[in-house]
């Protein structure tokens, strides 16, 4: 079963308990980390490249936030192998339920409507993984982890990858590859990036790069040179210690507890 | 407990806890009453409660469900083989339900202040033989989680697996929480507020004038005759469209004229579907519900503040130990979605186990009631990585 024609939108969730583990390692984008029942035996402990490799990232014992977290398989698995305490924000009831049920705290939320929830650097690390490219507002995602989190690990498909360049370039048809596998009318992934769009990125808000790994799918491998080219995915450890944006103000209304007062 | 084996069409229903009988449990006997947050004493007290399952060899089951402003201890299953409708969540609690009950054993007891067997304002004041009326303390949230740790000890249960309980329920179980912390496993606060907006106090303030300006009120001591009807009626009525949303009454019921009429009648009975639906629903409330309780339950749902008695929500939420499951219903007006997510901002800089859900709903304040396939799916979900 290859990644690119897995089913996304598996009707027998979530009683589909049997459901292949191998589903687990192929599949490239939110929607199939969804399609993975819950906590059964099943879809414990299977390789999932990345998460190995943001699993190595995350120092023991971290407080951790992943912002887009599906199914819960990163959080469950840093508690297990990390003594690490996650939280995770997601927004699919399916996901929300798989979540919970792996005994992982989670908050229903829009990523677009940023972390008002949450105090200043009040995680260790914050994570954002298969999920960047799919949020309408990326700049201020990243800005909120950035000021949640004293640091933030950042994976995406890369927009720069050969396939896609050359689907572009040699047939003129919105390009597809293994990770991203959508037609044009059917896509989640809305904000498209290269790695070197990132990094421009990253210098110009002050987010410092400690640590990139460029590789490849389904192998996840590491890519030794030509990285804009040759990695499928990203990820990136971003050093957020010093970086102190201003909070995305929610809309106009005053704190209820000052209102409170002005009316005493 | 449950009675078994009664030839009756609840047998029929696999999912049902089948025949129930209300029990009784007295304590605060003078002089040891209660004291009350406000101070005055209380005593004795008697608690109507039911539960249903079976308590386990460890006594680590026990799921405490606790009852909004109008509930009742009568959560599920018949007290007769006659009876027209089962207890109030009878969806959810009963073997394979979502309070699965031959997994846990539930309790639920009527509220102190309540007028369903528990002492309340129409209960007998021992110290003149007649119905207390408005001699009846003010009781807040606080003294009725207060009194249903009496119950808890009388059932000899160190620890409850779970308490759960949406609107006013849900402001019980955030107070078990903080007050009880090493008592409660999982908190589960559904549709609830940690304290009250001024919309919310606005609305129990109309009810409360209903009731009190209608002249059957009589200062409170109405007990013996026809009592405010009329008041206790319109208050329900207020409060039952505080608990629709503005799309769940549109769908119900439109601009629909009641059954047989065709054209307006040109003056103010009522006409229109959801008028003869709210007459009918206050009517209803009348008969099975005190006004004085009305008064009572929600002057303490206007004056809990969770973080009141602790020097703040912070320090309070900090006391809890339970893993808290908070879920908000989508087209909840009376208690939204910001109030639960304020809540668990609070949980959440208090560094505690937190899981915030919104149901999408269009029931409004209801949903927590009638969404009953989902709340149960999360119910069970939140429940299985941790078994009694």
């Amino acid at each position: 079963m290859g990644g690119a024609t897995a089913d996304r939108t598996d009707p027998s969730y979530p009683s589909c308990r049997t459901r292949p583990t191998e589903a687990n390692k192929m599949m490239p984008t939110k929607q199939l980390e969804r399609a993975v029942p819950a906590a059964g035996p099943a879809s414990e402990g299977q390789p999932r490249g990345d998460l190995d490799l943001i699993l190595r990232l995350i120092p023991r014992g971290a407080h951790v936030l992943d912002l887009g977290c599906g199914d819960g398989l990163l959080l469950q698995r840093l508690r297990r192998e990390k003594g690490a305490d996650g939280r995770g924000v997601e927004r699919h009831p399916e996901a929300l339920l798989a979540c919970i049920r792996r005994g992982i705290p989670v908050f229903q939320g829009d990523l677009d409507e940023g972390l008002a929830d949450f105090p200043d650097k009040s995680f260790d690390v914050v994570v954002i993984s298969h999920t960047l490219q799919q949020v309408s507002q990326p700049r201020r995602l990243l800005r909120e982890a950035g000021r949640v989190g004293r640091q933030v690990i950042v994976g995406f498909p890369n927009f720069g990858h050969w396939e896609i360049r050359f689907g572009l370039l040699l047939r003129g048809r919105m390009p597809k590859s293994p990770m991203l596998p959508y037609e044009w009318y059917d896509t989640p992934n809305i904000h498209l990036l290269t790695l070197a769009d990132f990094e421009e990125f990253c210098r110009r808000e002050g987010l410092r790069v400690e640590q990139r790994l460029a590789l490849r799918y389904p192998t996840w491998r590491p890519v030794r040179f030509c990285a804009g080219w040759l990695a499928a995915y990203a990820l990136y450890l971003l050093d957020a210690r010093d970086f102190h944006p201003a909070p995305v103000a929610p809309p106009a209304a005053a704190p209820e507890e000052e209102i409170a007062v002005v009316e005493e | 407990m449950t009675a078994a084996a009664t030839p009756s069409r609840l047998d029929l229903d696999p999912g049902s806890v089948g025949l129930v009988q209300t029990e009784y449990v007295t304590f605060a006997e003078p002089p040891e009453e209660m004291i009350l947050t406000s101070g005055a004493r209380l005593g004795p007290v008697t608690l109507a409660y039911e539960t249903y399952g079976e308590l386990n060899a460890a006594r680590s089951n026990a799921i405490l469900v606790v009852h909004a402003l109008s509930g009742n201890a009568h959560v599920a299953g018949r007290n007769s083989p006659d009876d027209r409708k089962p207890g109030w969540w009878d969806d959810m609690v009963g073997p394979g339900k979502g309070l699965d009950t031959s997994r846990y054993f539930v309790i639920c007891s009527n509220i102190i202040g309540g007028c369903h067997g528990s002492t309340g304002p129409n209960s007998t004041n021992p110290a003149t033989g007649k119905p207390y009326a408005l001699e009846f303390p003010v009781v807040t949230i606080q003294d009725m989680v207060a009194a249903q740790a009496r119950l808890i000890d009388h059932l000899g249960i160190d620890r409850l697996y779970g308490v759960i309980g949406g609107s006013m329920g849900g402001m019980q179980v955030l107070q078990w929480a903080v007050a009880y912390p090493e008592r409660v496993r999982h908190a589960l606060p559904l549709a609830t507020t940690h304290r009250l907006t001024a919309q919310g106090i606005a609305f129990d303030a109309v009810g409360r004038n209903a009731i009190m300006a209608d002249p059957g009120w009589r200062g409170g001591n109405y007990y013996g005759t026809p009592g405010p009807a009329h008041g206790l009626a319109v208050a329900r009525m207020v409060g039952h469209i505080t608990y629709l949303s503005e799309e769940a009454m549109r769908r119900k019921f439109g601009r629909r004229l009641q059954q047989e009429q065709d054209d307006y009648h040109y003056g103010f009975d009522s006409e229109f579907s959801v008028e003869t639906y709210l007459d009918y629903h206050g009517k209803g409330f009348v008969g099975r519900f005190d006004a004085n309780s009305y008064l009572y339950i929600t002057r303490a749902m206007d004056y809990f503040d969770l973080g009141a008695d602790w020097g703040g929500i912070g320090p309070a939420l900090a006391r809890t130990r339970a893993r808290f499951l908070v879920v908000a219903i989508s087209s909840d007006w009376l208690f939204p979605t910001i109030r639960s997510r304020k809540l668990v901002s609070h949980l959440q800089a208090a560094g505690r186990d937190v899981t915030f859900v919104e149901i999408d709903s269009s029931a409004g304040h209801d949903g927590f009631l009638v969404e009953t396939e989902k709340m149960a799916a999360l119910i069970e979900a939140f429940f299985a990585p941790d078994p009694p």
